[in-house]
């Protein structure tokens, strides 16, 4: 089973880093909805938004990069072979949480200090404020990578696609930028107890939710 | 104390609204039901 | 077709009755109770904001039973039921929410706080509009009915966060049902508990009305096929 879940993240990555589409794709996107903050939110109130902004850009980098885990087997035909391959649905889910989990922590790299040094931020607990923002998107990852998977057949899922997804993982935007905002004023990770127990349980139910009901959204 | 009764027949009204709504949705029921025997019939 | 005929007139006698009781309840929160110590008359609203928002989250939660059932069995009947059940309860919620922002613009003075509730209720209805967008957006009946049913599954964690928001988070919201009783004077309770029978009564019977068309138009569908 585990290695069915890495063959498939492998897969995937391996396929994703020969093009780099989505990466390119997202990264760019990022940069300008940074540049987009810049001009919209004036310069002295800046650090006391950044928390906001900076979740807002990985919100919307997420949604356009992580619907292309299915989005790309179904352009390229390759699902239909994906899901007559001796593999379970649980399996390929996992799969391309991780998937995308690896892609955001490359996004986090590189979004994060351009973000600090685009807009001159101090960080009070810069390893505290990577944990909340990897754990909240952890939370986006493995939502919308099920629930990418019930837009596949309806017409404009581009558009749907942010309208179902945004108001389930409503808990996690909100969590994710109070524990930001407690990171960069220089809390510890006891100041940000609460909102992880709320992340991991939400993290938690969402997994065995998507579990439970992948096998359906697979069929034909 | 107008006020209140005012509002006390604004709800009656919508609840009648609400009743005659049913009653409607139904009728159409009703009228269905009947196309489909007649086409079975057929 | 005899059993349905039966269930019509049980419905019907339960419309009737749930309208006759909201009458009387609505009568017994305008006419009969006193103005409250604090909020005066607006408090009235209570008594039929909290039982339609009280409903709305039992008809959601009916929604995600449904749509359960409808994935164990592929039945027609349970998606129309999710269907019905989501539309009349996002139809009693936007009455709630309505209700609620009127309320506040007396009690708190804005109609819109961002009160952890009002927030986590709002969401709640994002998710259950983005339900119909979804099945609005699939042609295919298996597609869609698979797709939104597992989606309600999805969406439905808003519903105990609606619920519980106000025990989470600090909000102007007042817990009203403890453990223990209930945190109302013995003469509201009794307007109050009628009240949320009648709504539920009144719920019910529009579920099943929309229901029975639904099936009824499904099955003309497939017979001029």
């Amino acid at each position: 089973m585990l290695r069915h879940i890495k063959e498939i993240a492998i897969k995937d990555l391996r396929l994703e880093f020969r093009t780099k589409s989505t990466l390119n794709f997202m990264l760019l996107f990022a940069l300008i909805t940074s540049m987009m903050f810049s001009i919209s939110v004036p310069f002295q109130s800046i650090q006391g938004t950044a928390p906001g902004l900076l979740w807002l850009v990985f919100l919307f980098v997420g949604l356009m990069g992580f619907s292309r885990a299915f989005l790309r087997e179904v352009e390229l035909g390759t699902l239909d072979g994906l899901k007559s391959a001796p593999v379970s649905p649980s399996d390929i889910l996992l799969g391309k949480v991780i998937y995308n989990l690896v892609l955001v922590l490359i996004m986090e790299a590189i979004i994060v200090p351009v973000f600090i040094g685009l807009f001159d931020l101090e960080i009070g607990n810069l390893p505290l404020a990577f944990l909340v923002i990897t754990t909240g998107n952890a939370g986006f990852v493995v939502v919308s990578s099920s629930l990418s998977t019930l837009v596949l057949r309806a017409r404009s899922r581009e558009l749907l696609a942010p309208l179902i997804m945004f108001p389930v993982i409503y808990p996690v935007i909100s969590t994710t930028i109070s524990g930001l905002r407690m990171a960069m004023g220089g809390g510890v990770l006891m100041d940000v107890k609460n909102e992880f127990i709320l992340l991991v349980s939400f993290i938690i139910i969402m997994l065995i939710v998507s579990l439970l009901t992948f096998e359906y959204a697979l069929e034909d | 104390m107008n006020v209140l009764v005012g509002v006390f027949i604004a709800v009656m009204a919508f609840l009648l609204l609400m009743l005659g709504l049913q009653l409607t949705l139904i009728s159409k029921v009703r009228r269905l039901e009947r196309q489909m025997r007649r086409l079975k019939e057929r | 077709m005899e059993i349905e005929k039966k269930t019509q007139g049980i419905i019907m006698l339960i419309s009737v009755a749930g309208f006759l009781l909201a009458i009387l309840c609505g009568y017994g929160a305008l006419i009969y109770l006193g103005p409250e110590k604090t909020l005066g008359d607006s408090y009235r609203i209570f008594f039929f904001h909290t039982p339609s928002a009280i409903v709305s989250l039992l008809g959601f939660t009916g929604t995600l039973i449904f749509s359960v059932r409808y994935l164990i069995r592929r039945d027609v009947e349970s998606d129309i039921y999710a269907v019905s059940t989501a539309k009349v309860s996002l139809v009693f919620v936007t009455i709630a929410l309505i209700m609620g922002s009127i309320w506040a613009k007396f009690a708190w003075g804005e109609y819109w706080n961002w009160d952890p509730r009002e927030t986590a209720v709002l969401i709640l209805w994002f998710v259950y509009a983005g339900y119909f967008a979804l099945r609005s957006a699939i042609d295919e009946f298996d597609a869609r009915a698979r797709s939104s049913a597992i989606f309600a599954v999805f969406g439905y964690v808003t519903v105990p966060l609606a619920y519980l928001s106000t025990r989470i988070w600090a909000s102007l919201h007042p817990v009203i049902i403890h453990t223990t009783g209930m945190n109302l004077e013995p003469r509201m309770v009794m307007v109050f508990v009628p009240m949320i029978f009648a709504v539920l009564m009144i719920y019910i019977s529009f579920v099943w009305i929309d229901g029975r068309l639904k099936k009824i138009e499904y099955q003309l569908m497939e017979v001029v096929e």
